[in-house]
């Protein structure tokens, strides 16, 4: 290949460095650069080795309040980790977990964002005096199969049943999103609920009665659960139209918290913003015991977590498989049993004066078989409530009413949302099939 | 490893700029600076250190071979198999696993081994270009091996850095004093750099997620815009991370951005964006063809190889190479239809044609297939549009704005203005401004790093 | 032959000393270096995992065919959660086949799936699982807890068997052959 014109070699000062970049000339300072400013060097690399010494000196922190989270610890090295990098990834995270003064930045990120006028941060909208969450996309497969699994065990058992799915503050008070905020839409859902309606089983709108209360708080600032007000206007509407009608009037509130900050807190790293926690007892004031694992107290109210974090965690204390409680009402023969997520925690305040027993499963880390739980309590009703948010997108609902005497979904569903459900069958026909209940 | 890992700006850096600066820079200074480079692309993975080093080799052979052989032929061997590992090594981690995605043997991803290495095609070009040069007597073979890693494999330049040009830049290896000019100017590229990418482009990156499925006019326009700012702040600002870098270490890395957005043709453009590989495509395909000094037809598809192997360099998928041929046809059509008819049109008129064209071409680029790229460019005219706005557009419209209004300045002149401005209002007492206003950069970028998941760099998979 | 004059004459005035760098030790060079990519290449191919297109049940048929079923009981649809804390609708199919009780190491887990997540998560649970397993049997029932250790793992392209028992290898290799049918 001959030398081209572009062959010689590049003298000193090179003509393409001139054409994008300052040349380096020694005295001239060109029309876009200037003299040299140590104070740059002077802060930048001093700000980089003091942040190396801090992180490394300072102890390991297990768990995040701010964010809600456990953080990484050290990870452990592995030859197939070093040669895939996957162990390098894990320092990498890990370090930044574990950056002094994190929480610091989150919170600075929370006020520099919204001073830039920015009002969304990772699904969570923020509204001028509140922060509410985008609600989540549904899932067609699990929430159908949710409700099909509740039809099916009202049948089945022939137990009277009631399905409250709960909307989220975004679906019910529109006018605290800031504007034009696009609201994932969970229509499809509430929609089918109507066409529930059997003998067995009757849903519950709640929409309706919260709307009409949209302008009180009922929901959190800073949570995605509603407040114990809001659930007692549920609650309202869900005994409205039976025997007893029950209203809140029945009820005392008492405050007990007044610098709650939720999960929408933590995600932002919002500053400024906090709720208040008030629990409602009866007037009749029944006495009850709950049992929940090994403890045994007498009140549904955990005062402890007001320390933590998670405030919710007040009713009814941390997510647990199972919980019972006994009380001394004289409605005999009014056993419910409950199948919720965490939103129904602030909602069997309102249920203790009417039901001799409650038992309540949050199919989340529920692992045994529901037939001993529907004979065990003598169970006379059954009530669903849930989040549409969880709904919508949580499979272990229709987990644990699988199984009920050996699989409650018929066996031609032999596709892949089925897992064992069709080895079963064929492990059957083998005579090999033992189930046990631990 | 990235930039804005948090372990690399607290351990790695300043680590080996205090190592190097007070220790091993009298002694050694090269060296070391090629470990810590080894080092740092290793921290992606050990397979791909491996690769790195012997792409290294095989063009230190291959160079070393081209100065000591004098037999032509001989020579000409050389680079002929050079190029030839070379190209293997790309195609077998580049388009391998994505042509014969459908194989069994990729079902469950691409097996660690034959993961493509952080830089590959950056770090790979750069050895050609030593090669090249090597073989045309424009430059003599490197000294060392540690010169050869420091000039292809140095960690500022290892994973998305301006692809180095060897006979422009083999001078420094020898000689690269640290200045205080360099230092500071160092600090402020990597500051600028840093805020471009982490606030402005994985701003954009969140918009960019909101808007993916909306159907409206405004959604479509502004998808396209944002696709078309995402990636300048993305590349430019980690670019701009690099060449900080290299000056920290006393290399002058040449701008590989310049103000794209400017231009008044798209042959200007690509004289702005992403200049280290228009000058590569340039030196070592474009004029060994012959370039310009041939007969019309010969030219006109010298610029189509050009550029259907630039949209190749991006990407394995049609689209990439659509994506090439449009830059090919703009180009075109601007020498022979418009012609110099063009420099008479109003600047006005000029800009808009540039950010047009570029929309078309960087939402055929981003678009995960063709279709979908045409469909969105399609909603611009109506076609399939579901209506003018969405809420979703509106939402994004307003409240990004600030986010926009940033990122327009940041395309223009404007913050050279407003530098200027400063300083002479400041006078004596600038350097302390500045330094504040770094400080402030640096803190507000700090901040979004921490609260936000890692995004990675888009030409990372380069 | 022509150097162009600008080169720093390294080629023509080298002096006496011949270079190293010869023709023939270039090309030796090249090709070394591409023997070691290829090495590194065949590798992942001796790593990588088998996909089968035999269905489940066939699969699930030939394991348990040998299995004792008084230690290996069939479970139910939450046992995968129960036991090891994995999602059930992260796998096409699964089936556990342990004993309710606490006594015993003996379990046998068989999964399918389609996404590279599902093998993650399964791999990561199980190598979990047998170190929980073995911690926990050393103080009590230390032949259980050998039984743990030689737990097998073996995730393939798109079945994955976890086995705790005697024969470990054989249930392995029986494993691999009903994959490929």
């Amino acid at each position: 290949m001959p030398n081209t014109k572009n062959g010689a070699p590049a003298p000193k000062s090179n003509p393409n460095l001139n054409d994008a970049s300052k040349p380096v000339r020694k005295k001239k300072t060109s029309r876009t650069n200037k003299a040299a400013n140590p104070l740059l060097i002077w802060f930048f690399i001093p700000v980089l080795c003091l942040g190396m010494i801090i992180n490394l000196v300072w102890p390991e922190r297990a768990y995040s309040n701010v964010e809600n989270r456990p953080l990484a610890h050290i990870p452990s090295i592995t030859s197939n980790g070093v040669s895939t990098g996957s162990w390098m990834k894990d320092v990498t995270t890990w370090f930044s977990d574990q950056l002094v003064g994190r929480n610091m930045f989150f919170h600075t990120n929370y006020l520099m964002q919204k001073a830039a006028g920015d009002k969304e941060i990772d699904d969570v909208f923020l509204g001028s005096r509140s922060l509410i969450g985008q609600p989540k996309k549904l899932d067609d497969a699990v929430w159908k199969k949710n409700l099909q699994g509740i039809t099916l065990l009202a049948n089945q058992a022939q137990l009277p049943t009631s399905v409250m799915i709960v909307p989220g503050s975004a679906q019910v008070q529109p006018n605290k999103l800031p504007a034009n905020a696009p609201v994932n839409s969970q229509e499809k859902l509430f929609e089918a609920l109507p066409g529930m309606e059997d003998i067995y089983v009757t849903p519950v709108d709640v929409r309706r009665i919260l709307q009409g209360h949209q302008g009180e708080y009922i929901y959190y600032n800073t949570d995605h659960h509603w407040t114990s007000l809001g659930a007692g206007f549920a609650a309202e509407e869900f005994f409205a139209g039976r025997d007893e009608e029950m209203s809140l009037q029945d009820f005392n509130s008492y405050q007990v918290s007044s610098d709650f900050q939720g999960t929408y807190a933590s995600k932002t790293g919002s500053v400024g913003l906090s709720d208040d926690i008030f629990i409602y007892t009866a007037k009749a004031d029944p006495l009850y015991t709950v049992k929940a694992g090994d403890s045994l107290t007498t009140t549904m109210y955990d005062k402890s977590s007001l320390e933590r974090k998670d405030q919710y965690e007040l009713f009814l204390g941390r997510n647990q498989a199972l919980v019972q409680i006994e009380t001394t009402s004289t409605e005999l023969g009014k056993h419910l049993l409950i199948f919720k997520d965490s939103y129904a925690n602030a909602f069997v305040q309102f249920l203790l004066p009417y039901y001799r027993t409650i038992t309540i499963v949050d199919p989340r880390y529920f692992y045994d078989d529901i037939d001993l739980i529907l004979s065990s309590y003598s169970i006379s009703e059954v009530l669903y409530l849930f989040s549409s948010d969880n709904f919508a997108t949580d499979a272990s609902l229709s987990n644990v009413l699988d199984t009920y005497e050996n699989g409650l979904y018929p066996a031609e569903e032999e596709q892949d949302g089925d897992d064992s459900e069709g080895a079963d069958e064929s492990l059957k026909e083998q005579g090999e099939s033992e189930l046990v209940t631990p | 490893m990235a930039f804005t890992d948090l372990i690399f700006l607290f351990v790695f850096l300043p680590l080996v700029w205090l190592l190097y600066t007070f220790g091993f820079k009298k002694v050694w200074g090269n060296p070391f600076l090629f470990l810590v480079s080894l080092i740092f692309c290793a921290w992606g993975s050990l397979y791909s250190l491996v690769v790195l080093l012997v792409v290294l080799a095989a063009t230190y052979a291959a160079a070393k071979g081209l100065d000591a052989i004098e037999d032509e032929e001989e020579r000409r061997k050389i680079v002929v198999y050079t190029s030839a590992f070379f190209l293997i090594v790309l195609l077998v981690y580049r388009y391998l696993p994505v042509w014969f995605s459908f194989l069994p043997f990729f079902s469950n991803g691409v097996p660690a081994p034959l993961r493509m290495p952080a830089g590959l095609s950056f770090y790979l070009f750069s050895c050609f270009s030593c090669v090249f040069d090597v073989w045309n007597h424009r430059a003599p073979a490197p000294k060392s091996f540690v010169d050869l890693g420091i000039f292809a494999g140095f960690f500022a330049r290892l994973n998305m850095g301006p692809i180095a040009h060897y006979a422009h830049d083999y001078e420094q290896f020898a000689h690269h004093p640290q200045t205080t000019l360099k230092n500071s100017r160092g600090v402020e590229l990597f500051l600028q750099g840093m805020f471009m990418k982490v606030i402005i482009a994985d701003g954009i990156d969140g918009y960019i997620a909101l808007l993916a499925g909306d159907a409206s006019w405004l959604g479509a326009i502004m998808l396209s815009l944002m696709y078309l700012l995402r990636i300048y702040f993305d590349f430019a600002g980690y670019s701009r991370m690099a060449r900080g870098l290299g000056s920290l270490f006393g290399f002058t890395i040449p701008a590989n951005f310049n103000k794209p957005y400017s231009a008044l043709s798209v042959q200007d453009f690509w004289r702005r964006w992403h200049i280290s590989l228009t000058d590569w495509f340039r030196d070592y395909v474009y004029i060994p063809l012959g370039g310009n000094r041939v007969n019309k037809s010969r030219w006109m598809l010298n610029i189509l190889i050009v550029w259907l192997l630039t949209g190749l360099w991006h990407g394995a998928t049609l689209h990439f190479l659509v994506w090439g041929l449009l830059q090919a046809g703009f180009i075109l059509m601007e020498k022979n239809v418009f012609g110099a008819k063009m420099s008479s049109w109003p600047r006005a008129l000029r800009h808009v044609y540039v950010i047009v064209s570029q929309m078309i071409a960087w939402t055929i680029f981003t678009c995960p297939t063709l279709l979908s790229g045409l469909g969105l460019i399609g909603r611009w005219f109506g076609i399939g549009a579901s209506g003018f706005a969405s809420p979703a557009s509106l939402f994004a419209l307003t409240s990004g704005a600030v986010l926009w209004i940033l990122a327009i300045i940041g395309c223009t002149n404007l913050p050279k203005v407003i530098n200027g401005l400063l300083r002479r209002i400041s006078g004596s007492s600038y350097a302390w401004v500045q330094a504040v206003g770094y400080a402030l950069c640096f803190f507000i970028a700090l901040s979004s790093l921490v609260s936000s998941s890692s995004l990675t760099f888009l030409y990372a998979v380069f | 032959m022509k150097n162009a004059n600008n080169t720093v004459g390294m080629t023509s005035q080298k002096g006496s000393k011949p270079s190293f760098w010869t023709f023939r030790h270039v090309l030796i060079s090249l090709a070394l270096l591409a023997c070691v990519l290829v090495v590194m290449w065949m590798g992942a191919f001796l790593t990588s995992r088998y996909t089968s297109n035999r269905p489940f049940g066939d699969i699930e048929n030939a394991m348990v065919e040998q299995l004792d079923e008084t230690i290996y009981p069939a479970q139910d649809h939450l046992a995968l959660k129960r036991y090891y804390n994995l999602d059930p609708d992260l796998f096409l199919h699964s089936s556990v086949y342990r004993k309710g009780d606490a006594m015993s190491a003996s379990e046998m887990v068989l999964v399918q799936f389609d996404s590279p997540e599902a093998a993650e998560a399964f791999e990561k649970a199980m190598n979990e699982r047998r170190d929980s397993q073995v911690d926990i049997f050393s103080g009590y029932a230390p032949e259980q807890g050998a039984l743990a250790k030689k737990a097998v793992v073996d995730v393939q392209g798109n079945y994955a068997l976890f086995y705790v028992g005697d024969n470990p290898n054989e249930i392995d290799e029986r494993f691999l052959e009903s994959l490929r049918g």
